[in-house]
């Protein structure tokens, strides 16, 4: 299945089941056969924890061994889904000195279960989220080369698009909003200076800082400052 | 509209004035136990006095759904007497200049929409009324969820003066309301009202609650078009 037109059949897609299934159809014919798709954080936008593996056809026996090591704390393709700007694959990251032992194991029994020429595809979403696809091959043999690469990466942009699509329900949308009072106060605290200091550049008593920053904490969830801050500027509520 | 109520002007709103203090009765006694004086089915205390002005806003009966207190800070006020600690980073005000504002009610069973119209008028009234009499700033203090609610939604910024300080209830934290016509032009776009809303005498001799019931009229329209 062309890009194309699994943009198209993905675009009709009424289910999630109906999504992946088509998802599989259009990477099988790049020579990936087994799929992983995660929330790297959370999806508010749909109502979703973040998770590893919400939707999968790993082997199974794979996925139940991984969990009971916790795999996922220290998995390196999973760490690369933060940083990486694109499509990477998973033989880019074996650099023994960058690695730690269980990393480097973890890479190892992967291919040893079966998932070959694995690469890793991060999707930035809305709001800052980030999610990912694990894509690998159970016979081997897939060229990793930039074409390949490339169509790899649209394909799991437009899965993710119309996952999206199909989770989102607009009337439960969180919206968090904070006002410019609120953002002018937060990008400062996040530049460093104390509530004493942002009071004294903003013309406001340290007891309204206080205020407003309270209310900050409590619209986005968050028991301290710096969590705060970095949820604002995860979201795009802010920027530095 | 929002009804101006003081010596100068309660003759000309019926039983304008028993009704707040019934209303504050039902919001504050009813419904929070608040421990304070009581005769009849309304609420009263101290401040109560002919100093005092009530800016409050009248159903079509006449029945009053929404009011708050003001009074002149030369005289005894609340945050002074009670709670003169709450305010650290200035001095007590003590001036005409500065009134206090206190008994913030809006009937809780008034629609949800119609709440809010309640409190945006209040909260342009108050700023009418300051510029109207030379009011520099408004003080109070209140729980900080009402200041948000109410006048920080509406486009107000507030200087909070002193610490938070937990009474029994609630939390409440003391606030000062500049008051300007820059400050009166924000809280007009962020809530909508464009026109003034503050009467110190009924338009045309109508009674009060007959100018409130063609406002009630226009949100039930309005309601009635949206729901199809």
């Amino acid at each position: 299945m062309g890009i194309e037109e699994f943009i198209e059949a993905s675009n009709k897609a009424t289910s999630v089941d109906e999504l992946f299934a088509l998802y599989k159809k259009a990477m099988s014919d790049l020579g990936f056969d087994r799929l992983i798709f995660s929330l790297m954080t959370d999806h508010l936008m749909i109502g979703k924890r973040s998770g590893h593996g919400i939707i999968l056809n790993y082997p199974e026996d794979w996925m139940e061994f991984y969990m009971e090591r916790h795999f996922e704390v220290t998995d390196p393709v999973r760490h690369k889904m933060y940083t990486s700007p694109g499509v990477f694959t998973w033989r880019s990251l074996v650099i023994p000195e960058r690695l730690t032992k269980t990393q480097l194991q973890t890479l190892q029994l992967g291919t040893d279960a079966g998932l070959h020429d694995g690469i890793g595809v991060p999707l930035r979403g809305p709001r800052g989220a980030i999610a990912g696809i694990g894509a690998a091959s159970s016979a081997g043999g897939v060229v990793l080369d930039k074409n390949t690469l490339s169509r790899a990466q649209l394909l799991a942009q437009q899965f993710y698009t119309a996952f999206l699509g199909l989770e989102t329900k607009p009337e439960e949308l969180p919206y968090i909003v904070l006002s410019d009072r609120e953002q002018e106060i937060l990008k400062w605290c996040a530049t460093g200076k104390t509530r004493i200091e942002v009071g004294e550049i903003v013309c406001l008593s340290v007891h309204t800082i206080d205020f407003h920053l309270r209310s900050i904490m409590k619209k986005l969830d968050a028991n301290s400052l710096t969590l705060a801050t970095l949820k604002a500027l995860h979201m795009g509520l802010i920027q530095l | 509209m929002i009804h101006c109520i003081n010596h100068r002007t309660w003759q000309h709103f019926g039983g304008a004035l028993a009704s707040q203090f019934q209303l504050r009765y039902q919001m504050l006694i009813d419904a929070q136990y608040w421990e304070v004086g009581r005769f009849q089915g309304m609420e009263y205390d101290q401040y109560d006095t002919p100093a005092a002005t009530y800016l409050v806003w009248q159903d079509r009966q006449g029945t009053v759904r929404g009011s708050v207190r003001t009074v002149p800070t030369d005289r005894p006020y609340m945050l002074k007497d009670l709670w003169p600690d709450m305010v650290e980073t200035c001095p007590l005000p003590q001036s005409l200049s500065v009134w206090e504002a206190t008994r913030f009610c809006v009937d809780r069973s008034l629609p949800e929409e119609m709440r809010r119209q309640v409190k945006h008028e209040l909260v342009c009234a108050f700023l009418e009324f300051g510029l109207k009499n030379d009011i520099r700033q408004m003080i109070g203090v209140m729980p900080p969820k009402l200041w948000q609610s109410v006048f920080i939604n509406a486009g107000w910024d507030i200087e909070f003066v002193g610490k938070e300080k937990t009474l029994e209830k609630d939390t409440i934290i003391a606030g000062l309301m500049p008051i300007s016509l820059a400050v009166l032009e924000k809280v007009r776009k962020t809530t909508g009202i464009k026109h003034p809303v503050l009467l110190t005498a009924p338009v045309n001799d109508d009674a009060p609650h007959t100018r409130a019931a063609s406002q009630e009229i226009s949100i039930s329209n309005n309601r009635s078009k949206n729901d199809g």
